[in-house]
């Protein structure tokens, strides 16, 4: 079957096949049965089929090009099945190529059940716990009912206490609530039994129902066949009919409805309203149009008619002001009482606050009065007694000073006297003041006599040491004057013996140099040729080099151990870890004093505490 | 007797010159000022002709350890030949008498060297020259 | 006319402790103090004439300084029979290098053979403060030269105060000299 042009549906609709591929291509290209596609894909797997089948792998060449374009399928309905293959396509057409591919299709549709069954089971999964979830919803939703009608009633009770409320107000609420409560239980209940009731009602009519059908169907039963097909007969007409009732009813109801929407866009027509309230000025202006035309015919009335027709008005009125004016007094009267009633109240109200107020408010100034009194009671007393008693000695001196000036008034010098007197008093306090200085003065010079004294005395001792020495000396030298410089010719002797004596020493000393010096450079030679030796010789050498690094060594060595000594030193912490264990120890003493001292129980938690103390500090130490 | 010349000691206090060596008086001495070796150098007496060697000399001291005696043929006091080494006993401080044997030959200088002592100074009384 | 004695003096110590240190000090002057450690190899000696107060006496110190470790201290081995004096120097920042003390005591002490050893002991770098626990106690170093009749100093190399021991010495010599001296004259 040539592949119909598929200009039909133009671009290869995207739903499908996702490649638009020019359609007129594939009228030329070797058709394969690929719809939509470009031949490109069918030359491959014809190639692929070939191949494979004379492979004879039949299996895996078949199954790597799975198409859905296999399918022979509508192309939206607009072109038909494409059944057949045109052209090279497959050699045989086995029975083993229907059996693969139909193999393919149940283990697809395999496939696909497995999954719609896993999804079935998914969505059973959820729907249960959508259900559990619903009822534990359902649970907590009453649980917090409950509990928000206990947090109410708490709030409540909350409430009153903080208004002071009595008990017995609290009571009777209580009361009244359950009253309340009573009553609309008993209105439930009520209610329950009628609806019971309505149900039994209910249930016996229709049971009343049934067996009147029954009835009528043993009846007709009963009846002849004839009549029996009457009646089937008339019972489809019935049914006919009824339903013709029902299609005309909607009819009329739809077009009730279309009627009253239009009837509404007709109202809200702009016309329409313009219309309506253009009538009703037509009728208003018809109306005082009237009203004119009547009072025109009043003023046509003959004057005393009119004058009557006033009169009439008036006394209208003025009914009507009376009696407009009576009601005015009696609401102002209402106003005025419920206006004092109302204040009557507030001041109530506020007394009631103010006085309990009040009251408590004095009651408490009092008793902190009371309080403070008492307990600055006694240092109070003592500050009065003491000032009571200054002021009684201070009342005392006044009076004994009193009595004395008096006394004096009356012996009361003249006023030169007292002049006189005043200055004798300057004059012997200068006199006073110059005697106190000069004793000062007394004082400074008794002092430096003293040390001059004391000078004396030491220097008397020292002159007498120095004229013991000089004595001596003087002795000394006396006898030398005698004995020696007397003498001169002894001095002379004496001079030249010693002069011979240093003579000879220096004769003596000379030799011994001489003799010195010779045996130290013989000696000398021979030391430097010893050295010579030393430095020549090779072990010499290596040893001064060996000692060297054995220096530089040891001086590295003395640097590292200076460090690490220095270090340890510092680190030391033996001194600060000795502290710590004498210091928890103490405290440890001292909170298990603490619990002995006292009997009270509760006390075990310090010691315990202090326990744990020690222990960590001591655990913290040997870490 | 005389002959023997004291020409050098290694120690000089001027109280006790080394004269007071030869001067036969056993009260007499001579002192080391400390440390050892000390050394003291004689001259020998040369014969005139027909003199006979020094057999001997005699020594009296204290507080030598170790005497080592050494003789020089040369015109000078150098190249010295060690003749022996005399052990004294340790006197405590009191006087060893030592009679040293020179074996013959015609030396001209005598050096008696205290290598070791028993106490930190030693002192020589008397030398005396045997014949 | 001075009278010129000469002794021969020997510093005995652990390595490190201010030996060195102390014998220049003391014959050069402290410019001499030397604060890092230069391992002494061999022997070094040093002299220094010492003037005996109110006498016509001059006592030449011969200070023989050797290294600490035993291989330097081998060199000095045969001068401990013939010292005059012995000088014991620790480090009072080093406990090890005071209890070393007693070791060198009775080598030397083995060495002259239990004849009488004259010396001192200084207690060296007591510029550092010796109240910390590491150190050396002063009590603990005049405990160690009484019970051996060796006399007690605190010296500071750093500081120069090196004098005292060593005048000590050069006293108690020239007084043995004299001792022994009028001794003989007594004989």
């Amino acid at each position: 079957m040539q592949r119909p042009s598929s200009r039909g549906y133009g671009p290869t609709p995207p739903s499908r096949m996702g490649i638009a591929a020019p359609p007129g291509t594939g009228v030329t290209r070797p058709i394969t049965g690929s719809l939509g596609y470009g031949g490109v894909p069918g030359t491959a797997m014809r190639g692929r089929m070939g191949t494979a089948m004379r492979d004879g792998a039949i299996g895996v060449g078949v199954a790597t090009e799975v198409k859905v374009a296999d399918r022979p399928v509508t192309q939206q309905g607009l072109m038909g099945m494409k059944t057949g293959q045109i052209g090279p396509g497959r050699q045989v057409y086995d029975r083993s190529y229907y059996m693969t591919q139909l193999r393919q299709k149940t283990g697809e549709l395999m496939n696909e059940i497995n999954r719609f069954r896993q999804e079935i089971d998914t969505i059973q999964n959820d729907t249960s716990l959508f259900q559990q979830y619903e009822r534990r919803y359902d649970e907590l939703i009453k649980k917090v009912r409950t509990l928000e009608g206990d947090l109410a009633d708490y709030n409540l009770a909350l409430d009153k206490q903080r208004h002071d409320t009595r008990p017995e107000e609290v009571q009777h609420m209580f009361k009244v609530l359950k009253t309340q409560n009573d009553q609309q239980r008993a209105i439930l209940d009520s209610i329950f039994l009628e609806k019971k009731q309505n149900e039994e009602q209910i249930a016996s009519v229709e049971d009343e129902i049934e067996k009147v059908r029954k009835a009528s169907e043993e009846r007709l039963n009963e009846l002849h066949p004839d009549q029996r097909e009457q009646y089937e007969g008339f019972q489809n007409e019935n049914e006919t009919l009824l339903q013709e009732v029902r299609a005309h009813r909607a009819e009329l109801d739809d077009v009730t409805r279309r009627l009253a929407d239009v009837e509404a866009r007709l109202r809200s027509d702009a016309y329409r309203l313009k219309f309506q309230q253009l009538r009703e000025a037509a009728s208003e202006l018809q109306e005082r149009k009237g009203e004119l035309e009547k009072l025109t015919a009043h003023t046509r009335l003959s004057i005393p008619e009119q004058r009557e027709l006033l009169k009439t008005k008036v006394r209208d009125d003025n009914a009507v002001i009376v009696q407009s004016e009576q009601q005015v007094g009696e609401v102002r009267a209402d106003i005025d009482r419920y206006r004092r009633q109302l204040q009557e109240l507030e001041e109530e109200g506020k007394h009631m606050k103010e006085n309990e107020h009040e009251k408590y408010q004095l009651l408490f100034r009092k008793d902190q009065e009371m309080t403070t009194f008492m307990a600055n009671y006694e240092s109070a007393r003592q500050a009065e007694e003491e000032h009571i008693q200054a002021k009684q000695s201070r009342v005392v001196s006044l009076l004994e000073s009193i009595t004395r000036s008096c006394e004096r008034q009356a012996a009361m010098p003249t006023s030169d006297r007292v002049k006189d007197m005043t200055e004798e008093l300057d004059f012997k306090s200068e006199q006073l003041g110059n005697a106190q200085t000069t004793h000062v003065r007394l004082q400074g010079e008794l002092q430096k006599r003293h040390e001059e004294l004391q000078k004396i005395t030491t220097l008397d001792e020292k002159i007498a040491a120095e004229l013991q020495s000089l004595e001596e000396r003087r002795q000394f030298m006396t006898q030398e004057m005698a004995g020696k410089l007397s003498d001169v010719d002894r001095v002379r002797e004496d001079g030249r013996r010693e002069k011979i004596e240093l003579e000879e020493r220096r004769e003596r000393l000379y030799g011994r140099r001489d003799v010195l010096k010779q045996q130290v450079n013989f000696v000398k030679i021979n030391l430097d040729s010893k050295r010579q030796l030393l430095a020549d010789h090779e072990t010499h050498q290596a040893l001064e080099t060996q000692e060297q690094k054995l220096k530089h060594f040891e001086q590295n060595l003395y640097h590292l151990r200076t460090f690490i000594h220095s270090k340890t030193a510092e680190s030391d912490f033996e001194q600060q870890r000795k502290a710590c264990t004498q210091l928890v120890e103490q405290l440890n003493q001292l909170m298990v004093k603490a619990q002995t001292t006292s009997a009270m129980g509760p006390l075990s938690g310090p010691t315990s505490m202090g326990l744990n103390i020690g222990g960590g500090v001591n655990t913290m130490t040997i870490r | 007797m005389a002959g023997l010349k004291v020409m050098m000691v290694s120690s000089m206090d001027d109280r006790h010159l080394p004269q007071m060596m030869t001067d036969g008086n056993e009260r007499t001495f001579w002192i080391s000022t400390g440390m050892y070796p000390q050394e003291i150098l004689l001259e020998l007496p040369q014969g005139q002709g027909g003199a006979k060697p020094p057999r001997g000399i005699q020594i009296s001291s204290t507080g030598i350890r170790v005497l080592q005696v050494e003789a020089s043929t040369g015109p000078a006091p150098i190249n010295f030949e060690r003749l022996q080494d005399v052990e004294l006993p340790n006197r405590s401080g009191g006087l060893q008498t030592e009679t040293i044997a020179l074996a013959g030959g015609s030396w001209r200088y005598l050096r008696l060297r205290v290598a070791r002592g028993w106490s930190d100074f030693c002192s020589v009384h008397k030398l005396l020259l045997m014949l | 006319m001075a009278l010129r004695l000469r002794c021969k003096v020997l510093l005995i110590g652990d390595p490190a402790v201010g030996k060195t240190a102390i014998s220049q000090t003391f014959s050069h002057g402290l410019h001499h103090f030397r604060k890092d450690y230069a391992m002494t190899t061999g022997v070094d000696v040093y002299m220094k004439p010492i003037k005996i107060p109110e006498q016509p006496v001059c006592v030449e110190l011969f200070v023989l300084d050797a290294g600490g470790d035993d291989y330097t201290q081998e060199l000095l081995k045969p001068h401990y029979a013939t010292a005059n004096a012995f000088v014991f120097v620790y480090d009072v920042t080093s406990l090890d290098s005071f209890h070393h003390l007693r070791s060198w005591y009775e080598r030397v002490q083995a060495a002259r053979e239990n004849a009488a050893v004259v010396g001192v002991v200084l207690a060296n770098k007591s510029d550092y403060d010796t109240s910390g626990h590491n150190m050396v106690k002063p009590h603990m170093g005049q405990e160690f030269a009484k019970a051996r009749g060796l006399e007690f100093f605190d010296t500071s190399a750093l500081r120069g105060e090196v004098e005292v021991p060593l005048c000590f010495l050069a006293e108690v010599f020239a007084s043995s000299y004299e001792e022994r001296r009028l001794a003989l004259l007594e004989m």
